[in-house]
């Protein structure tokens, strides 16, 4: 079984990029039924939507790096605005009916504060990272996504809602991070 | 070799955050450790080299759930001590099989058969206590096959290390009752 030295390494680089699939894959599972599980749940019909989104992160999880990074933190993320019409149906509000005209539009709501908490966390770990920009955008296109597919049942006004939230909350760490000059 | 540890660390680090232009620096750091870790874990040069490359493509392999916090050199040497043991396992298999051919061959009345089948489990219990390298030499020349002979080693030498492997694997064998 003797192999050359340049053998061994081509073997060793075969096998790191089949395990980091094989981790990519591992990680991007349980998102990918999220993504594609919430939208059907809901009703909302964006399955297709969101299992494009679970393979993007896959890939990127796959390559690594910031964008592996990012993506993570996004689909994370995005899981406060994913999961709003869930957690607004655990307490007996029906959003049908439920926009800017209503007495108390919950949903839009909760959209906003979900697209913000999202924003904050992604904030705070962009503000970390050396490639801070990349970071935030890719990490906010991925949490921006995830989160549409949650909100799109409040309609137009809950995207807005939850793109307002995602921008104000992130953009706040991100300004404390370069206004402590890190 | 404080300095190394952490360059080992940091090319694991980048390997983990998916730097595939580490993969290169930190084979080339690993290969020699690994492999003069395995080969002294196993006694022999050959079965040392293969159980570095296993080690090596497995730890490539689990690359992705590197923790940069743990120590990237215990890490790997942990990983080649296991496949270090897997080899190790295997050449007892391989072992087993060469003696049981062995009590199979002789002709003989069952009460012949079950001596020679009791024989070779001494033989085995007492081989699992011989030193790595002692064993492989009395089955080598069990071996009918010229290639289980260790490589490079005159007759003669080889007679002298079966002559003191014999003579090991009499004492243990006096040490179980069985002479």
């Amino acid at each position: 079984m003797a192999r050359s030295r340049a053998d061994i390494r081509r073997r060793a680089a075969r096998a790191y990029e089949l395990g980091r699939a094989a981790a990519a894959l591992r990680q991007a599972a349980p998102f990918a039924l999220l993504l594609v599980g919430v939208p059907l749940v809901t009703g909302s019909g964006s399955g297709a939507i969101g299992a494009a989104l679970a393979a993007a992160a896959a890939v990127t999880m796959w390559l690594g790096g910031v964008v592996g990074r990012a993506a993570r933190v996004g689909l994370l993320a995005g899981l406060a605005p994913l999961l709003a019409p869930i957690a607004v149906g655990g307490i007996g509000h029906r959003c049908s009916g439920c926009g800017p005209a209503a007495a108390m539009p919950l949903c839009i709501a909760m959209c906003v504060g979900a697209g913000a908490v999202a924003g904050a966390l992604l904030g705070l770990l962009a503000a970390r990272e050396s490639r801070r920009l990349t970071f935030a955008a890719i990490a906010l296109g991925f949490a921006g996504t995830a989160g549409a597919l949650g909100c799109v049942f409040a309609g137009a006004s809950g995207l807005f809602g939850m793109a307002i939230g995602l921008t104000l909350g992130g953009l706040a760490p991100l300004a404390a991070a370069a206004a402590r000059g890190r | 070799m404080d300095l190394r540890r952490d360059e080992v660390n940091a090319l694991l680090a980048r390997l983990a955050d998916g730097d595939r232009a580490a993969i290169t620096p930190a084979f080339e750091m690993l290969w020699p450790v690994v492999r003069r870790f395995c080969r002294r874990a196993l006694a022999s040069d050959a079965d040392g080299d293969d159980a570095a490359q296993e080690a090596l493509v497995k730890l490539f392999g689990r690359m992705a759930s590197f923790d940069p916090a743990r120590d990237g050199l215990a890490w790997a040497l942990a990983i080649a001590s296991w496949e270090c043991r897997t080899v190790r396992r295997r050449a007892g298999r391989r072992r087993e099989a060469v003696l049981d051919e062995t009590a199979l061959v002789s002709d003989g009345d069952g009460e012949t058969q079950l001596a020679a089948r009791e024989l070779a489990a001494a033989a085995r219990a007492a081989l699992a206590e011989l030193d790595p390298r002692d064993a492989a030499t009395v089955l080598a020349a069990l071996s009918d096959d010229p290639a289980a002979r260790p490589p490079g080693v005159a007759p003669a030498t080889f007679r002298k290390r079966l002559e003191r492997a014999l003579g090991r694997l009499r004492g243990i064998l006096r040490s179980h009752g069985a002479f």
